[in-house]
């Protein structure tokens, strides 16, 4: 019995009471947010979009509480309005925080910011059994118990429904800058691999592709001293190296600084990329994590452009986006190869986010599944014993 | 309380003799940590130095179904590494080894054994340092760090303990070793290690730790606010955060703990000072002057009537000694005392320390304040004499409506100690049952016979918090050994 259209209650007890039934019969399903991230052909699907609730935002406190289906734009506007922000980097404005977590999003501001690993502090969700639990609380520092938050990030609706999650939230700073360059080719890598040895205090960096080369952006935060210091630090470094280079106050310039991650001070949204990279339909978009120093030192970037490919990399931390707008299954396994060919012998990971449906998770190999996998996959079979939540991740 | 002569015969085919003991000197010893809540001799305790002996260890254990912990340096305040149920101690000092310094991913692998002080040590001319600074950081190790999840001073700006790990090497209590995480942040799937730290020994047992290093701040300005009440103290910690500052430590610190740092290390805090908030601000050294300035502004706004700012490495060093060492001072002042560590909403900070402050002239008790302002990480310490059975029973008392104001105001039982054999009964407070049980579900999967390190966490079916508390602290003479 498939359902169409997605089943998203507006409130918490009926979605509960729904999931229960579903374990109880042990009928499977899939947890989503809006729902768009991956096809789930043929099965039922439960939504939680329509949780929207804030249970408490205390900005004195600098923590946040909320339902599983607000946006990430909302949230962002919520706490902006505070003088708050929060350094994660959901890749959609109108992705549910439900969704974020379960993928365990992150982009630039990881780097300086920490991922969803180090705000997140108290979370409720329905476990296999059908209960509605609690782990964490709503302070900024708890060691009481298992920290079961952390273990659903990244469950990718496989562990249970996350319905509530509690965060810990910063204050803005006292002005955010942006330094952007351009390169014709990749000697950007060179460039932060010398910002990189300066054990220097920016916040984020982010190099994307161009239609003549790349983009780098390097932001940086506090007051104006701190930031007249940096930009000085950082012109040295650059200046001369790239093509063109300005910094941009984003109080002052935000129209410029559109793509930049730190716009807003939220940052890390991929919407304005994608839109400048004019991608079609079933573009493929691959996106790989290793560590910065394998990055810096062996990745060689210009091979994926060279094959067409569009590229948004953090290079400290470790992260990178491939994206190609070829929709054959051909050229999109060549780049798929291409990257598992890159990054073999190193710690590399990737995940398939989006491609023609001929290519699966099954095309990543070994590159799909961390060294602990076997484990994850035990987890979710003790976990969810009637299993239930339908979770393609765990099935290989 | 001793090994089985068979099992003691296979532990030494495994390590050697000397590394087997069982004694009623080594028993003695090890039954307890630095929390004497209610000790209990080990059957015995192993010292393997790699991770095979480890394993064999653990395997020989598992069969034979002979309950096990490790320890660390047994500073834990919250009984974990008490060996509840007689069970085998495993000292996991001596993974003492420094495998691996990688700047260019900016981390360091050591074994668990490792005093969380040496790391910064064997980094710092690199310009780096293990953020990580519990106060008990120049003995206690990093397993122990990432087991109880440890905080310190200056985790108020980079993070606790799970902030600073990217990957562990684990011997789970069947034998079977895993991986967690590794040089790369993150990667898909759940993140168990984020779960691990903090699982206070009862999922598996470290071996290998990579750490996360961070660069050492261009300057450091450490400021002292005097003040001639703990609610203004109190004041100034909210309002610096209000204002969008977050300084890398604020710790406050109260009279009683000023007489008493002040007859040890002599800090020269004003002997007539209700609170001393000790502020620290680290970053490059444009900017900060501002920034400091404004902090000193907010202080003398909230009625200090001096801020001083230490001069030089010197001054910086004994403001933090005398913080760092403060519990120990107390044993100066008092016999015995108890540390509680419960969290409340930082904005609430002022009233709360008010309410202490009246539990203690309730039950006529001095209690002494010294904590982790900018968390909202109270540390009271309650003042009592061990011999006086009436008193141990007020502190207990008294301990226990702290936690329940914490827990009132949204808070937490415990901040960074964990929650061990101390707090276990009140987890029924802050939790449902179907909370609890779904933690220990989780357990149940790292450890399904429960063998690792048993009876600890969860309140132990059919008692309640009134009645464990109390006969606990009957024993200590200290609620910490020095
Ligand atoms: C290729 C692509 C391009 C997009 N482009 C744009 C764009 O240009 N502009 C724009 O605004 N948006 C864009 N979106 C985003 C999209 O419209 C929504 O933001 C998105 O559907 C929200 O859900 P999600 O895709 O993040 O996650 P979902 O597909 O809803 O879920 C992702 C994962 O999280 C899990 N999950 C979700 N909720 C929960 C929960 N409560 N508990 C447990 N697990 C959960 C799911 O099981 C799944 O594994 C794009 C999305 C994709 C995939
Ligand atoms: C004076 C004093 C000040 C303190 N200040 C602070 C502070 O500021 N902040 C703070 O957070 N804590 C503080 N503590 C508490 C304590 O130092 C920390 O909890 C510390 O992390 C414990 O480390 P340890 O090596 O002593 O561990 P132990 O006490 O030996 O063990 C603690 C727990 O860790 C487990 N464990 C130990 N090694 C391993 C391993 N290899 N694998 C798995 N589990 C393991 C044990 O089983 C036990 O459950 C303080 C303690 C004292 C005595």
């Amino acid at each position: 019995m498939s359902q169409s259209k997605p089943y998203a209650p507006k409130k918490l007890n009926t979605l509960h009471a729904w999931v229960k039934n579903r374990i109880h019969s042990k009928d499977p399903f899939v947890v989503l947010g809006k729902g768009t991230r991956s096809p789930h052909a043929g099965q039922d699907i439960l939504s939680t979009k329509n949780l929207k609730e804030i249970h408490f935002f205390d900005p004195d406190d600098m923590v946040i509480g909320i339902q599983a289906g607000m946006t990430a734009a909302d949230l962002q506007s919520c706490i902006n309005k505070k003088k708050m922000f929060l350094p994660i980097n959901p890749w959609y404005p109108e992705s549910t925080i439900g969704s974020v977590l379960a993928c365990n999003d992150f982009g630039p501001s990881r780097m300086n910011g920490g991922g969803l690993r180090d705000c997140i502090i108290g979370i409720e969700y329905i476990n296999g059994k059908g209960e509605l639990v609690k782990a964490g609380g709503k302070v900024v520092k708890n060691v009481s118990g298992y920290d079961l938050s952390r273990m659903m990030l990244g469950s990718l609706g496989g562990l249970g429904v996350i319905t509530s999650v509690n965060f810990k939230v910063n204050p803005q700073p006292a002005g955010t800058s942006v330094l952007m360059c351009t390169f014709e080719n990749d000697q950007w890598v060179e460039k932060i691999r010398e910002l990189h040895a300066k054990i220097f205090p920016v916040d984020w960096i982010q190099a994307m592709t161009s239609q003549s080369g790349w983009i780098l952006g390097v932001g940086f935060s506090g007051n104006d001293a701190r930031r007249t210091r940096i930009e000085k630090e950082l012109r040295q470094i650059f200046e001369g190296f790239g093509q063109s280079l300005d910094v941009f106050d984003e109080n002052k310039k935000v129209k410029k600084t559109a793509d930049a991650p730190g716009q807003n001070r939220f940052s890390g949204f991929l919407t304005p990329i994608l839109k400048r990279f004019k991608l079609g339909k079933q573009y493929l978009h691959l996106h790989a994590v290793l560590p910065t120093g394998e990055l810096l030192g062996s990745l060689d970037v210009q091979k994926f452009t060279l094959q067409g490919a569009q590229m948004v990399v953090h290079p400290i931390g470790g992260d990178f986006h491939i994206f190609l707008n070829d929709e054959t299954p051909k050229a999109q396994k060549e780049m798929l190869t291409l990257l598992k060919n890159q990054l073999e012998g190193s710690e590399g990971k990737i995940s398939l986010i989006k491609s023609a449906p001929e290519l699966s998770i099954n095309d990543l190999n070994e590159f799909a599944f961390p060294r602990e996998y076997s484990l994850m996959k035990a987890i979710k079979q003790q976990l969810d014993p009637a299993l239930v939540f339908h979770a393609p991740f765990y099935n290989y | 309380m001793a090994f089985d002569p068979k099992i003691k015969n296979d532990l030494i085919k495994i390590l050697d003799e000397d590394r087997v003991k069982d004694d009623r000197v080594t028993l003695y010893t090890y039954r307890s940590d630095a929390l004497i809540l209610h000790p209990t001799m080990p059957m015995g305790v192993v010292f393997p130095e790699n991770r095979e002996e480890l394993v064999a260890i653990v395997k020989l254990l598992h069969a034979n179904q002979i309950t096990f912990l490790p320890r660390g340096a047994g500073t834990g305040l919250s009984g974990g590494a008490i060996p509840k149920e007689g069970s085998v101690i495993i000292e996991m000092f001596r993974f003492r080894q420094i495998y691996d310094i990688d700047f260019a991913n900016r981390s360091i692998t050591v074994g668990p054994g490792v005093v969380n002080i040496k790391i910064t040590e064997h980094v710092k001319e690199n310009g780096y340092c293990f953020v990580p600074d519990p106060s008990s950081q120049k003995a206690c190790t990093v397993g122990g760090n990432v087991a109880e999840n440890s905080g310190g001073p200056h985790t108020l700006k980079y993070g606790v303990t799970v902030n600073h790990i990217l990957g562990i090497e684990v011997v789970l209590p069947d034998g079977e070793v895993v991986e967690l995480g590794g040089k790369q942040w993150g990667a898909p799937g759940p993140d168990l290690l984020g779960l691990f730290v903090g699982s206070e020994g009862t999922f598996g047992i470290v071996t290998k730790i990579t750490c996360r290093l961070t660069p050492l701040p261009e300057k450091v300005i450490t400021l002292l606010g005097i003040f001639p009440s703990v609610r203004d103290a109190c004041s100034a910690v909210s309002n610096t955060i209000r204002e969008g500052i977050i300084p890398a430590a604020m710790e406050l610190i109260d009279n009683v703990v000023i007489q008493a740092v002040e007859k040890t290390i002599a800090p020269g805090f004003p002997l007539d000072a209700e609170a001393v908030l000790v502020v620290e601000l680290e970053d490059m050294k444009d900017g900060i002057e501002e920034e400091a300035s404004r902090v000193q502004a907010i202080l003398n706004e909230n009625n200090a009537t001096e801020v001083r700012r230490a001069k030089n490495e010197e001054e910086r060093a004994l403001i933090w000694k005398a913080r760092k060492e403060a519990f120990g001072a107390l044993g100066t002042i008092s016999p015995s005392y108890y540390v509680q560590d419960g969290v409340i909403p930082r904005s609430a900070l002022p009233d709360v320390l008010g309410q202490i402050s009246d539990i203690a002239q309730k039950y006529n008790l001095t209690i002494a304040n010294v904590f982790h302002a900018g968390d909202g990480n109270l540390h009271p310490l309650i003042l009592y004499n061990s011999k006086i059975p009436e008193e141990i029973e007020k502190a207990d008392k008294a301990g226990i409506e702290i936690l329940d104001i914490c827990v009132s105001l949204g808070g937490s039982l415990s901040g960074e100690h964990g929650i061990g054999l101390e707090k276990q009964e009140l987890m029924g407070t802050l939790y449902s049952s179907e909370d609890l049980s779904n933690m220990e579900w989780v357990r149940s999967f790292f450890n399904p016979q429960n063998l690792l390190n048993p009876g600890k966490i969860f309140p132990t079916p059919g008692k309640c918090a009134e009645t464990k508390m109390g006969p606990q602290i009957v024993q200590s003479k200290s609620g910490v050994v020095a």
